[in-house]
C-alpha cells in the first residue's frame, strides 16, 4: 500500500511572497479531483531557500523535499502528473 | 477577467529588478555592479522574453532607469549607464514625470480593431459581408477578410458570425485608461499626456508588455537612510493584510530598514472623519446637493482636469495623509516623512503636500525587505505602535469604508444618502459628470478610483480579496 501522500509546500516567507507566490492562493482548490487523495499541500513558513542572495530563485515550492525554483502553478502540476503516473513517485515519499 | 492580484511576469521582472537596485546601492561590495543588472538577469545562451538575449537587456535597463526615478522619456544618450543615472537622480528634488512609458519595450498596438481568424470556414451563408454597413467584409479565396480602410470598428460582423471567427484587437492601455490620457504618437508608440493623466495606475497593469513603469522614489529614501536622516515611515491603511505579519512584526521590520519611526496614516484618517462629517452637516444645511469625498487623490485629479464643474462639490477636507504628514513634522520638521501606500497618484499628491517628502509602494517596500532579507515570521511581536486609530479609520482602504466612517460622525439636520463609485472607469465618469449637472442619486458620494478601494491599488502585493478580508476583520 502506497498511504503517502506527495507532500507539496509552497513557501509562504517574505522573499517568495513578493515575488509571486500568491499565484498559488487557490492552488488546492484547482488540483484536478482525482488528485486530492494522494497530494497534501500546505503553505509552509519561510523554507530557507531564498537566503545568502538566492532570491531570484523565489517562489519555491518544495515537492517531498525537493526543492522548485521560480515555481509557478502549471511547473507544480506538470512534477505531480509526473509522479502520479509513475507508482514508485509514490514510493519516493 | 482581471486577476486578483496585480501580479504576472512582467511585474516580477520589475520587482527583482528594485531588489537587484536596493541591493547595489546598500551594499555595493556585496553586490552585482548596477551596469550588470541587465547582463546578470539576461546571461547569454538563456530563454529570452522577447526577440533576443540584446533586446531583453535593453529593456531591462530602461526598468532600471524608472525604478531609479528617471522617465525614460528623459534619455538623452543611450550610452549613459546605470550607475551615471543614479547620479542624476539623487541630485534632483522629484521626478519629472509619474509615470513612463519604455518606448523599447512597448509593441506600437495598433488601434482597436477587428479581425478575421483562421476559425473562418468561408460559409455560404457569409453573414458577416451582409451584416457590414460599409461593404468592408468580402470572401477572398475561401476566407472572409476585412478592408481596413472601410472598416468603422461597429463589430457587426463579429456578432453575426457564428464560428466566432472575428475577433476584436484591444489596445490594452488604451481601454484601461478611463480619461483617453495615452494614445499612439507619431511613431506607433504611447505617450502619456500628463494634462489629461489621473495617475490611477491602470496602465501599468493593463500592458502585457509590462511597457508602462512609475518612477520610483526608493533610492532617494534609501539616500536619506544612509546619511542618518530621522525618517518617518506613514504607512496607509491598505497595509493590513498586504503580508502575513502584523503591525508589530511590521514596524520591528521597518526599523530593521532604517525608518526611524513608524505612523498610520489611519490616525490622520480619524481628523478626515471628523473635518469631513462637520463639513458634510455646513454643507447640506447650506443647501448644497451633495459633496463627494477627497480622500483618493487619483479622483481629486480627476475633477480638477475634466470634470471641473464638480470641484465645487468635493470635500475640501484634507486627506488622511495630509493630516498624518502635518502632525509628524509638526512634532520634529527636521524629519523626512515616506508614504508608504498602494497608490500612485499619491505621488503626486506627495509632491503638492508640503509635509510629504517622498512616497514609495507596497511593491517597493517588498522588495527593501526581500534586498535587506528581513523576513517577517521572524521579526519581533512586541506591541510598538499605540494603535491609536479607530477601526473605522482603518476601514478606509476598501470600498465604502470612507463613506460609512463618515456617516457614523456625522450630526447634520439633512437625512444622508451616501452612494458609492467603486473604480473609475468610463461610465462612472459619465455618472460623476451626471451628478454634477443635478443628477445624484445621493447627497454624499464616495469616490475610490480603483475598484475595491485602495487595497485594488496598482501597487499593491496581496489579492484584493484578501486584504479586504483582512480590513473587514478588524
Amino acid at each position: 500500500m502506497h498511504n503517502k501522500k506527495i507532500q507539496i509546500e509552497i513557501c509562504a516567507g517574505t522573499t517568495c511572497f513578493v515575488l509571486g507566490s500568491v499565484q498559488f492562493e487557490s492552488f488546492e482548490e484547482s488540483l484536478p479531483a482525482e488528485w486530492k487523495d494522494f497530494v497534501e499541500v500546505t503553505a509552509s513558513r519561510c523554507l530557507g531557500l531564498c537566503r545568502k542572495g538566492k532570491f531570484s530563485g523565489a517562489p519555491y515550492v518544495r515537492i517531498n523535499s525537493v526543492p522548485i525554483g521560480n515555481a509557478t502553478p502549471e511547473k507544480v502540476m506538470e512534477v505531480i502528473a509526473e509522479m502520479l503516473d509513475l507508482p514508485e513517485g509514490l514510493n519516493d515519499a | 477577467m482581471m486577476p486578483e492580484a496585480k501580479y504576472n511576469n512582467a511585474r516580477r521582472i520589475c520587482r527583482e529588478i528594485m531588489i537587484r537596485i536596493i541591493n547595489a546601492v546598500t551594499r555595493p561590495k556585496d553586490s552585482t555592479d548596477l551596469d550588470r543588472i541587465p547582463l546578470e538577469m539576461r546571461p547569454l545562451r538563456n530563454n529570452t522574453t522577447r526577440c533576443c538575449v540584446y533586446k531583453d537587456r535593453a529593456v531591462i535597463k530602461y526598468r532600471c532607469m524608472a525604478s531609479l526615478g528617471i522617465a525614460v522619456e528623459d534619455e538623452v544618450d543611450e550610452l549613459t549607464t546605470i550607475k551615471e543615472y543614479l547620479g542624476q537622480t539623487l541630485k534632483r528634488k522629484s521626478n519629472s514625470r509619474f509615470l513612463t512609458v519604455l518606448d523599447v519595450a512597448c509593441s506600437s498596438c495598433p488601434d482597436a480593431h477587428y479581425h478575421i481568424t483562421d476559425a473562418c470556414r468561408g460559409c455560404a451563408a457569409r453573414p458577416c459581408t451582409m451584416v457590414c454597413p460599409k461593404d468592408a467584409v468580402s470572401v477572398i479565396n475561401g476566407k472572409a477578410k476585412i478592408d481596413t480602410d472601410k472598416c468603422i470598428n461597429c463589430g457587426k460582423c463579429q456578432s453575426a458570425c457564428s464560428f466566432h471567427a472575428v475577433v476584436r484587437i484591444p489596445v490594452p492601455c488604451e481601454e484601461s485608461c478611463p480619461v483617453g490620457a495615452i494614445a499612439s504618437g507619431p511613431d506607433g508608440k504611447k505617450v502619456i499626456d500628463d494634462e489629461k493623466c489621473i495617475y490611477c495606475g491602470k496602465c501599468i497593469n493593463a500592458c502585457p508588455f509590462g511597457a508602462i513603469m512609475e518612477c520610483s522614489q526608493v533610492v532617494h529614501v534609501l539616500a536619506e537612510i544612509t546619511k542618518g536622516t530621522d525618517v518617518t515611515a506613514m504607512v496607509a491603511p491598505a497595509m493590513e493584510g498586504q503580508f502575513e505579519a502584523n503591525w508589530n512584526q511590521l514596524t520591528a521590520a521597518m526599523h530593521v530598514l532604517g525608518f526611524t519611526s513608524v505612523v498610520q496614516v489611519a490616525e490622520g484618517a480619524d481628523e478626515t472623519i471628523a473635518h469631513e462629517a462637520e463639513e458634510l452637516a455646513h454643507k447640506l444645511a447650506e443647501g448644497q446637493k451633495f459633496m463627494t469625498t477627497s480622500c483618493c487623490p487619483s479622483y481629486v485629479q480627476l475633477a480638477k482636469k475634466h470634470i471641473p464643474e464638480i470641484c465645487g462639490n468635493v470635500s475640501d477636507t484634507p486627506s488622511p495623509l495630509a493630516f498624518t504628514a502635518r502632525k509628524v513634522k509638526a512634532d520634529n520638521p527636521d524629519v523626512k516623512t515616506v508614504f508608504i501606500g498602494p497608490c500612485l497618484a499619491k505621488r503626486k499628491e506627495g509632491t503638492e503636500l508640503e509635509d510629504v517628502d517622498y512616497v514609495i509602494t507596497f511593491e517597493e517596500l517588498g522588495a527593501m525587505l526581500v534586498a535587506t532579507e528581513i523576513f517577517l515570521d521572524e521579526m519581533p511581536d512586541i506591541a510598538q505602535v499605540d494603535g491609536t486609530a479607530s477601526a473605522a479609520a482603518r476601514k478606509f482602504a476598501i470600498s465604502s469604508g470612507v463613506s460609512s466612517a463618515v456617516a457614523g460622525s456625522y450630526a447634520g439636520e439633512t437625512a444622508l444618502n451616501p452612494v458609492c463609485i467603486d473604480g473609475l472607469d468610463k461610465k462612472s465618469i459619465a455618472l460623476l459628470k451626471a451628478y454634477a449637472k443635478g443628477k445624484a442619486p445621493g447627497n454624499f458620494i464616495e469616490v475610490m478610483s480603483c475598484t475595491g478601494g485602495c487595497v485594488g491599488g496598482p501597487c499593491v502585493l496581496q489579492s484584493a480579496a484578501k486584504s479586504r478580508k483582512a480590513i473587514e476583520n478588524i
